[in-house]
């Protein structure tokens, strides 16, 4: 059970870093960086105001969203390779925002614990906790909300669009350029907005990103660009693999459960993927 | 593809970049005559030398377009092997050095087995995956390792006795010595393997794997080999840290910034020329240490990145593709 629910905040966490990666095509390693530092705005909405962090998410949304837009001028000057240079100069931009973290918040651990979250609420039989369950719920709601916006309205039709061809989607009238800055735009919102949640899971530090990063490379690669059922179904085999292996060989499994999937996948899936022009 | 790396002397600029290299060797030789009463600065420059050894092992895949984000992983491979050779087998801390390189170069070749397929931004990504397993299993296989407290009490590579020689060059000289021996095998290997068919079969997996293929290239059996050598470099470098600092734990033998430093720095430098690396570990690290440090103690994150981004952005073929430019212009076009 507990998997399930981890699984349903994976997709989201993946959400970004696949719709970037899908319009944009740029793997951005700085997506744990955002999530994180959404996830130092959240800690200190809570620790200053007691803001709960459902409610600091949209706040938490905003500088991630900032930092993408503003490196879309950076992006529009990476050569070819673009894919594989985007990855370099993501990287650079994880370390600057990893050092400004660092200055700002300092090293220390946070964490949010909002009253009341650790109570118990039975659920199907099982006993979970009720922060964990209204995370979960929060991320299936805005998984569906984002659903809808890729299938059911033309800005969303525009966003697959141009993920699937480019050319073709310029000629149908849509600007891809546009597109591009949305997807930016609504991918680093997504990574800050994640970031609240993020730090009622788990202990943030400002090094804390790259966790985040290699579970949204891990989904995106295992269930593809533009679908939302993709990664959730994605996160909840993850976050059931990571029970389980947490469960039979310790905590330490958990973090190499991941790593291996993403090396699995790639020998499998590798090369074959939407990221063809990958190189 | 606009320009050949320094293979051969094939033009005037390339002659000059020659000589400063020729330069540069004589002066690193030297260095610890010239700096002999300062511990602290001979230790910077066999850290220098210990980084630019990292970064002309990565730049030697960089050859085929392979950009590793894990070589943390041969570097930490080499680190543990020569700490536990010498400190629980006894061994020589030469015998262990040496054995600990050839277990990385055996690590590149699983490497390949594993991400020998993958081109471009995947094979990235499972260099990085490999990296951070390694980390993981020596922070967890407390056996072995001693987990998070790491190897305390590595055996140092011998000091020269008191007196004679080292009134000259320093104690330590032989950490510095033993770093520009593999730095001086490392480059001499690139260079050679730049002149061998080997070096024109990487450069055509750069160009796109399926054209190599059809000129007959066997680009699994080449990535191995690249693997392997540039796995037995960086494990060596790993080594010697290991022996430097006398201590090992998991946090510094795998950490990413090992598998970031050398990308950065090989980039910074120029990765297609023989020395770029060098150049670009002189900077950056000695920057970092002498000046950088000093202004804003912990800020080295924003040195690399900002360099990192810079040449990502401004300068494609490093700080060497920007004077090599910079010269051509200035004679025209030959």
């Amino acid at each position: 059970m507990g998997g399930l629910i981890t699984g349903a905040f994976y997709a989201l966490l993946a959400s970004g870093f696949a719709l970037i990666f899908g319009v944009a095509r740029i793997f951005n390693l700085a997506h744990g960086d955002l999530v994180v530092l959404g996830a130092y705005v959240g800690e200190h909405l809570w620790r200053v105001a007691g803001w709960s962090p459902i409610l600091a998410m949209p706040l938490a949304a905003l500088p991630a969203m900032l930092l993408a837009v503003a490196a879309r001028p950076l992006l529009a000057r990476v050569g070819e390779p673009f894919v594989l240079r985007s990855i370099v100069l993501t990287f650079g931009a994880s370390l600057l925002i990893q050092s400004g973290l660092q200055t700002t918040f300092t090293a220390d651990f946070r964490l949010i614990v909002p009253p009341g979250w650790d109570r118990g609420v039975s659920l199907l039989g099982v006993r979970v906790a009720g922060g964990r369950l209204l995370i979960a719920v929060t991320a299936l709601i805005i998984l569906a909300l984002l659903h809808l916006l890729f299938t059911r309205t033309f800005f969303g039709k525009s966003l697959r669009a141009v993920s699937l061809d480019r050319e073709g989607a310029a000629l149908a009238g849509i600007n891809p350029v546009w597109v591009d800055r949305v997807a930016l735009a609504l991918g680093g919102a997504l990574a800050g907005a994640t970031g609240p949640l993020f730090a009622a899971i788990q202990y943030v530090t400002p090094s804390a990103g790259i966790g985040p990063t290699l579970t949204a490379i891990v989904l995106t690669i295992f269930g593809g660009v533009g679908s939302m059922s993709g990664l959730l179904l994605g996160g909840l085999l993850l976050g059931l693999a990571e029970a389980v292996a947490a469960w039979a060989g310790g905590a330490p499994w958990r973090e190499v459960t991941s790593l291996g999937l993403l090396l699995l996948l790639l020998r499998w899936r590798g090369t074959g993927l939407v990221g063809g022009r990958a190189g | 593809m606009r320009k050949e790396p320094s293979t051969g002397v094939r033009s005037p600029i390339l002659a000059t970049f020659r000589w400063a290299g020729t330069g540069g060797m004589i002066v690193a030789v030297l260095l610890p005559v010239l700096v002999a009463p300062s511990d602290y600065l001979l230790y910077l420059g066999t850290m220098t030398l210990v980084f630019s050894l990292l970064a002309e092992s990565w730049s030697l895949l960089a050859q085929a377009g392979l950009i590793s984000f894990g070589h943390a992983a041969f570097f930490g491979i080499g680190a543990y092997a020569s700490a536990l050779l010498s400190l629980r087998g006894q061994l020589s801390p030469w015998v262990s050095l040496i054995l600990a390189a050839l277990l990385a170069a055996a690590f590149g070749l699983v490497a390949a087995e594993v991400a020998g397929n993958l081109t471009g931004a995947y094979f990235s990504l499972a260099t990085l995956a490999m990296g951070e397993i390694l980390r993981v299993v020596a922070l967890h296989w407390t056996g072995l390792t001693e987990g998070a407290w790491g190897l305390v009490g590595v055996p140092g590579l011998p000091r020269l006795p008191v007196g004679g020689l080292a009134r000259l060059v320093g104690t330590r000289a032989t950490d510095y010595y033993a770093a520009l021996l593999l730095l001086a095998a490392m480059c001499r290997t690139q260079s050679w393997i730049q002149r061998a068919p080997l070096g024109l079969a990487l450069q055509a997996i750069r160009q796109g794997e399926a054209r190599a293929a059809a000129s007959g290239v066997d680009a699994r059996r080449v990535k191995r080999i690249a693997l392997a050598v540039s796995g037995l470099f960086a494990g060596g470098a790993g080594a010697l840290h290991a022996h430097i600092f006398q201590w090992v734990d998991p946090a510094s033998a795998f950490s990413i910034n090992l598998s970031v430093l050398p990308l950065i720095m090989a980039m910074f430098g120029g990765s297609r020329y023989l020395l770029g690396p060098v150049l670009g570990a002189v900077i950056l690290y000695l920057g970092n240490e002498l000046i950088f440090q000093r202004l804003a103690p912990g800020g080295h994150l924003w040195l690399y990145g900002g360099a990192v981004i810079l040449v990502i952005l401004a300068l494609p073929h490093g700080i060497l593709g920007w004077v090599e430019a910079l010269l051509e212009g200035r004679r025209g076009p030959v």
